[in-house]
């Protein structure tokens, strides 16, 4: 039926099938047929491309476990972090939810070379507890580092303070009344996210010993390795470069 | 000054230390033994890590690849087996615990699943000790295109396991196949067996190490050395198909003539050259298949070329993601922190569908008929709660019209005793008593009494006297009775 039809038309059904993160070649006779067509002819894979590329997608990896896709900037499918939640967030809300996301990919990828690794072999899970270690640990640091200079109230007002505040002011609000569950917050946090990923085809639960892990899945694998570790890293250093931007507020 | 270095530390010395490197986790295993949980002592962990390693090298490039469960099964007699050794009852529980340290020890869990590191030293061209680390892995998980993981052998995995580390695939392959047609001549069938099977190997990884060339170049051809490296292995391999491909029509052709002229009572013996035969075949059929391959192999090259002009590549050098980006955002202050996280955050989590919507689908899903009953429902008849004459159909309509009449006559305020003794003795049968018993209970209680012939009250506590019916008498107004 397949090939019967436009280039194009095919191109469309091979997109939707990339858009279901749940859906396998192994598993669906033309989604199967759609990737063989698309290594075997080279004018399919410029529709695809073509076709992608309009539609503000990128392609980043095609294989017999499916295709992998990211959003362009301003795509109307890029998910921003006001999306994120249900209902309106707070700016702090969406800044944690961020820096939640940078703090997993950085626990499921500790070190530089990890990105480089063929991303078929299948990385440790990581838990919550992990990930939020990893995040109050450096929070902590930069707090030590920073004592003793604390902003005004002006800075406040103008957004000058640092990103690590918040995450430390959203630690001791809750503190101050049980400290047990100031850890709670911020794992909460991190919880919603990897469940939120899990939606998205990114993460899957297992048990390790006793405790829930989460299990990164290949397409969240191609997506940092591909893509997200090397652009982010790219803004942050753009952003370091522009003079205003460059001090962390003194 | 050079003989003597070369004396010091020959050139292939380096070589072989690191191969005896590889060995090292295992014998790590085998240390742990003695310091295991008590109840594990009796487990030979590297006995257990061959068997595993056994058998994922031995499904590797099969449609089935081991998983866990596979290997679990191929284990659990083992496991029993050093059970029985040590007196001790099996368990199933303690079977799974001890497969998940060895999986975890050979993939390294410990250590996050990343390569195991060994350092050695070697001597320079100049003389002077240099430290090394040398990488490598055993065992890994990887994602299969079914959905599930499985586990597979590194290539050093395999070479450690076959023994054959120091020597190229192709030439074991056809020292194998030597060694299978020279048992065959001298009559060690079995062991004919073993070498097929290990011969079969070889020719699973000489296929995936040439599928995986071509692999990489559809995923990235700079990862591979296309001008002088690959062309030199696809002709060699071309060459060495070609040649093991008469080898084997060779074993084919002497194990079919064996099996000729062997006589049928010899049945362990025709067994074993006939699984031979079939080892050989399946060897055969994977390197013609390859062969296509390898005739394909220069389009790869030059479609994957045309292909990854377009692909985005990562940009180097890489990133420590927590070093480089995340310590930077958390310095940084949150207006600008949040811009780029704005930015970024898409790319972790990848495209979502934007939802549109369909006044069609709205309008089909407002107007769906309810859902069927699920079938195991016994279905219930509806009843008509306002269908009052239905009992009273029972009854032929001559005796309904007598009851009728007769209530019809009642004064108001009776008493239903009292109606009844009054029809009972103007001869009314038992039906037509039954039917006025009927209308006054259906004027009892009723909360619509239009409907009903008359409306009836019960009188506190006193008991209906009749001999056909029994209960609370009733009184009887005249209310409703228009109707």
């Amino acid at each position: 039926m397949t090939t019967t039809r436009d280039p194009a038309w095919n191109a469309g059904r091979l997109v939707q099938w990339a858009l279901r993160p749940l859906a396998r070649p192994a598993q669906e006779a033309e989604y199967r047929e759609l990737v063989e067509r698309y290594f075997d002819d080279g004018t399919f894979r410029t529709t695809v491309r073509e076709l992608t590329d309009g539609l503000g997608l990128q392609v980043l990896d095609v294989s017999e476990h499916g295709v992998v896709l990211a959003p362009q900037d301003d795509s109307v499918f890029g998910l921003k972090p006001a999306d994120f939640r249900s209902g309106s967030s707070k700016v702090d809300d969406r800044l944690l939810d961020g820096l939640a996301q940078i703090a997993i990919a950085a626990t499921v990828f500790p070190r530089a070379r990890d990105l480089d690794e063929d991303p078929d072999i299948v990385r440790a899970p990581v838990t919550v507890d992990e990930v939020e270690a990893q995040l109050r640990q450096l929070c902590e640091r930069l707090s030590e580092e920073a004592r003793g200079r604390d902003p005004n109230s002006e800075d406040e007002r103008r957004g000058l303070i640092e990103a690590w505040r918040v995450y430390m002011q959203r630690l001791d609000t809750i503190e101050t009344r049980d400290s047990r569950k100031a850890m709670r917050a911020t794992r909460r946090i991190i919880e919603y996210s990897l469940d939120r990923l899990r939606e998205f085809g990114c993460f899957t639960q297992v048990r390790r010993g006793a405790e829930i892990a989460w299990q990164p899945t290949r397409r969240y694998q191609v997506m940092v390795q591909q893509l997200a570790g090397t652009a982010i890293f790219q803004l942050v250093r753009e952003t370091l470069n522009t003079p205003s931007a460059a001090s962390s507020g003194d | 000054m050079a003989a003597s270095m070369s004396d010091g530390w020959p050139a292939d010395l380096t070589r072989r230390l690191r191969v005896l490197l590889h060995t090292l986790p295992l014998d790590g295993l085998r240390r742990g033994d003695a310091i295991r949980d008590a109840d594990l002592r009796q487990y030979d962990s590297v006995a257990l890590a061959l068997r595993i390693l056994d058998v994922v090298i031995d499904r590797l490039g099969l449609e089935a690849e081991a998983d866990r469960e596979v290997v679990a099964r191929v284990l659990r007699p083992v496991l029993s087996a050093m059970d029985a050794a040590a007196s001790v009852d099996p368990s199933q529980e303690r079977h799974e615990r001890m497969l998940d340290k060895l999986l975890g020890s050979l993939r390294n869990d410990g250590d996050a699943r990343r390569p195991f590191r060994e350092e050695y030293t070697c001597l320079n061209g100049e003389g002077e000790a240099q430290r090394h680390a040398l990488e490598f892995r055993l065992l890994l998980d990887a994602f299969h295109p079914s959905g599930g993981t499985v586990l597979r052998p590194s290539a050093e995995a395999c070479n450690l396991y076959l023994r054959l580390l120091d020597l190229d695939v192709e030439d074991a392959q056809a020292a194998l196949e030597a060694v299978v047609e020279s048992q065959l001549a001298r009559g060690r069938f079995d062991e004919a067996v073993h070498s097929a099977r290990q011969a079969r190997i070889q020719s699973v990884r000489f296929r995936d190490k040439v599928l995986q060339i071509l692999r990489d170049t559809r995923r990235d051809v700079d990862r591979v050395d296309w001008r002088v490296e690959v062309p030199r292995v696809l002709n060699e391999s071309l060459t060495h198909l070609e040649r093991r491909v008469a080898v084997e029509r060779g074993i084919l052709g002497a194990a079919d003539e064996r099996l000729e002229i062997m006589p049928d009572e010899d049945a362990g013996s025709r067994r074993a050259v006939a699984q031979v035969r079939d080892l050989t075949r399946e060897c055969l059929l994977r390197h013609a298949e390859l062969h296509e391959h390898l005739i394909g192999a220069r389009n790869v090259f030059l479609d994957a070329q045309a292909r990854q002009a377009f692909a985005p590549r990562p940009s180097r050098p890489l990133p420590d993601l927590a070093a480089d980006v995340l310590e930077p955002i958390l310095r940084m202050p949150i207006v600008c922190a949040g811009q780029i996280l704005e930015r970024g955050f898409t790319l972790f989590v990848g495209p979502r569908l934007p939802v549109l919507a369909s006044l069609e689908g709205l309008v089909t899903w407002m107007l769906q008929p309810r859902r069927p009953q699920p079938r195991q429902e016994i279905e219930v008849a509806p009843v008509d709660a306002t269908d009052l004459d239905a009992e009273l159909r029972r009854y032929p309509p001559e005796v309904r019209a007598a009851a009728t009449e007769l209530l019809d006559t009642a004064k108001a305020d009776a008493k239903l005793s009292g109606l009844l003794a009054m029809a009972r003795a103007s001869g009314a049968s038992n039906a037509v008593l039954e039917v006025i018993t009927l209308l006054v209970l259906m004027g009892f209680a009723t909360e619509d009494r239009e409907t009903a012939r008359v409306a009836a009250e019960s009188i506190d506590g006193v008991p209906l006297e009749d001999p056909l019916f029994y209960g609370d008498d009733l009184l009887i107004t005249a209310a409703g009775r228009a109707g």
